[in-house]
């Protein structure tokens, strides 16, 4: 079943319209078949009428006969008597029982039978169908007005079906309007009492979401909490031991590795600042070329010792968030491109917006991601190549995670391309037009 | 007279309306769509249209026996469709999505050209005999909503059952469809005198009449004859047995190409 609301509305009309018609129909036959008997009734009535004045051997008064009622009187093979409309061979075999004839263009019934004389038989005849055209008649003004009212039954039963179905598309709606982090349990009120188990198990299933993700992220949180400390004791170690030992190529490589550590750490508590405050108060008008030039001027010294050149283009995109969380998803987006792009490479930052939604797009002449990569690039601690890449640059594999969190949490989309300019990866967020506005 | 005229039109209507219903379960549980649908429904009307108008040239073919050969010809039209129908649902998975659409379409189109041209004949002749046109147009009315009534409810009972239930179900429906199109066409031919009538072989005329309305509904669908000639009873037999073949063939020849598929 594609849609409830057709599948009820047709099924609904389907029934309505045979059980109406079928009724009318059997109504129709009903009657029909009293007409039958009233002809019947009518044919006795004039025959016990008629013997009586044939037996007294009176003459028949032309009311008992007219259009639609004839007699014959058979004196053994003799026609003795009859009306002006009947014809001169014999209606019907006069044995006591009903027959059906047909004659001038109608079909009548007749009942003959030989009077108590005993060589004198009677038949009468009335048309069978005088009583059918009046049922007839009144079925139609009976049935035409259902034909009729059809289409407004339709479009009730249309309108009462959606009214019905409105708590499951408010269900839907409220349910495709949360946030991705929105964990809060469903209002109960308003639901009828078969969504209300619906209801129940989604508020159940957010209930250990919540628990869920809230236990993923304390853990990571305190994981790299406490990972800090003996790092910070390992540098310190590190340092005294290259004062004595001088410079070597297995302490350089352990220096590096630390390091690679600690922006791992430094990463997971990233995710941890961003994820934790889904109500974020820190909102302000934020215009994303301007906190692009801050992140380019922060990182400008590493990106200048890579011999890699940097520009900012594009127009004022403006967007109401925490500049802070811009600002981490700035600097991760420019530290992904820098890694992955060669001495000597370019990096090109272009803020705007387009059909109402501020965006930056980043873009750099690295090798890019190869398309069957591109959807697992946003998963935690997933690298492109994995510990295999080229770079020498630290990477954890969260960088992405973070910026798609970032996105996420303003209701803004990630796209992959390659640029068309610089030949590398372009990666560009687009937020929400909602986000346009003060105080969402 | 309002009940005759319902009669006729349920009966023209109630086949066709029954025949699509069953094809658009086909269509859904193959994932095809419905838009073969409006396609087949206008180069019907169409059709009837020019049949109705061709009638009396037509009937004057094969000895004045011309309606019913091209009609009974119509008929064993629509049976090879179906069965064509019924075998591709059984042959290997994803065969024949398009060549299902246009059986499809073909077989509606035909069911709408055969049963429309009848009405058109009859309405034409009735508008020509100065009868009631409240009466015709009622009955009418009341005709095609029962018959579309009956083929919506045929179509939203089969879809609500799953599958292979549905497949069994449909398959089934359309194999006596199809088995009541080759009784009808067999009648059509003793009416023409190409086959010999034979004498009945039963009358259940006491348990169901041929000419109440219950017993049109049924003759529309499955072609229900009271007296039906060992010709007749020979002929549906051996048109559901084809079928039967045919699904057992086409079971086989995809086991065969696809032997961890399920058909």
């Amino acid at each position: 079943m594609k849609s409830i609301r057709t599948y009820l509305v047709v099924v609904t009309l389907s029934v309505i319209c045979l059980s109406n018609f079928i009724a009318a129909l059997q109504g129709y036959q009903d009657s029909l078949d009293s007409a039958g008997q009233l002809v019947d009734e009518q044919i006795l009535e004039k025959f016990d009428l008629l013997s009586v004045l044939i037996s007294e051997n009176i003459e028949v008064p032309e009311q008992l006969y007219n259009d639609n009622t004839l007699f014959q009187v058979w004196r053994g093979p003799l026609l003795e008597r009859q009306s002006s409309n009947s014809p001169d061979t014999p209606f019907a075999t006069p044995n006591g029982s009903f027959h059906i004839a047909s004659y001038n263009g109608h079909r009548w019934r007749a009942f003959g039978k030989v009077l108590e004389s005993g060589d004198t038989s009677l038949i009468v005849a009335s048309k069978h169908n005088i009583y059918s055209a009046l049922t007839e008649e009144i079925l139609l003004k009976a049935i035409v007005p259902i034909v009729w009212v059809l289409p407004i039954v339709g479009l009730l039963v249309f309108l009462v079906i959606s009214f019905g179905l409105g708590p499951i598309k408010r269900l839907a709606t409220s349910l495709s309007h949360r946030e991705a982090n929105d964990f809060s349990a469903l209002q109960r009120d308003g639901y009828p009492d078969e969504l209300e188990p619906i209801v129940s198990a989604l508020n159940s299933l957010f209930s250990r979401l919540a628990g869920a993700f809230d236990r993923e992220r304390r853990f990571s949180a305190d994981a790299a909490h406490e990972l800090r400390t003996p790092l910070a004791a390992l540098k310190v170690n590190l340092h005294n031991l290259s004062r004595e030992l001088g410079d070597s190529h297995d302490l350089a490589v352990l220096k590096r590795t630390t390091e690679r550590m600690e922006h791992c750490i430094e990463q997971l508590l990233e995710i941890h600042r961003t994820s934790i405050d889904p109500d974020n108060s820190n909102l302000q008008r934020c215009d994303l070329n301007k906190l692009a030039q801050q992140v380019i001027a922060e990182k400008y010294d590493a990106i200048n010792a890579r011999q890699q050149t940097i520009e900012l283009a594009g127009e004022q995109a403006l967007l109401w968030a925490d500049a802070s969380e811009l600002c981490v998803l700035l600097r991760n987006l420019i530290d992904n491109a820098a890694k992955y792009t060669p001495k000597n490479g370019r990096i090109r930052i272009t803020s705007g917006t387009r059909a109402g939604r501020a965006s930056i797009r980043v873009e750099d002449s690295g090798p890019g991601i190869p398309a069957a990569e591109v959807p697992r690039v946003l998963d935690r601690f997933y690298r492109v190549g994995g510990d295999r890449h080229a770079t020498s640059v630290p990477g954890s594999g969260l960088g992405l995670s973070i910026v798609s969190a970032i996105a996420q949490h303003y209701q803004g989309q990630i796209q992959f391309s390659r640029s068309a300019a610089l030949g590398g990866l372009a990666i560009e967020v687009c937020f929400a037009p909602e986000r346009n506005k003060a105080g969402r | 007279m309002l009940l005759d005229i319902v009669v006729i039109v349920l009966r023209e209507t109630l086949e066709a309306s029954i025949l699509i219903g069953v094809l658009l379960c086909v269509s859904r549980t193959s994932q095809l769509g419905f838009s073969w649908l409006w396609p087949a429904l206008v180069f019907g009307a169409a059709g009837a249209f020019i049949y109705a108008i061709n009638l009396a040239g037509i009937s004057e073919l094969f000895d004045y026996a011309g309606q019913e050969i091209i009609n009974a010809g119509l008929q064993l039209a629509i049976y090879g469709l179906l069965a064509a129908i019924i075998g591709i649902q059984f042959s290997a998975p994803a065969s024949g999505r398009l060549s299902l659409k246009v059986l499809m379409a073909v077989a509606v189109a035909i069911a709408v050209t055969r049963e429309g041209s009848e009405l058109f004949v009859f309405y034409s002749g009735f508008l020509q005999s100065g009868d009631s046109l409240l009466t015709a147009t009622t009955s009418g009315f009341i005709g095609l909503a029962v018959g579309m009534s009956a083929g919506a409810l045929v179509y939203y009972s089969l879809a609500g059952q799953k599958m292979p239930l549905l497949r069994t179900l449909y398959t089934i429906v359309l194999a006596l469809v199809a088995g009541g199109m080759m009784l009808q066409a067999t009648g059509l031919l003793i009416q023409a005198d190409w086959l010999s009538a034979g004498h009945p072989v039963w009358d259940t005329n006491s348990l169901l009449p041929e000419a109440s309305v219950p017993g049109q509904v049924v003759y529309a669908v499955f072609g229900y004859e009271a007296t039906p000639s060992q010709q007749e009873v020979i002929v549906y037999l051996v048109s559901i047995l084809l079928i039967v073949g045919v699904v057992a063939i086409m079971k086989v020849r995809a086991d065969r190409s696809h032997p961890n598929a399920k058909v």
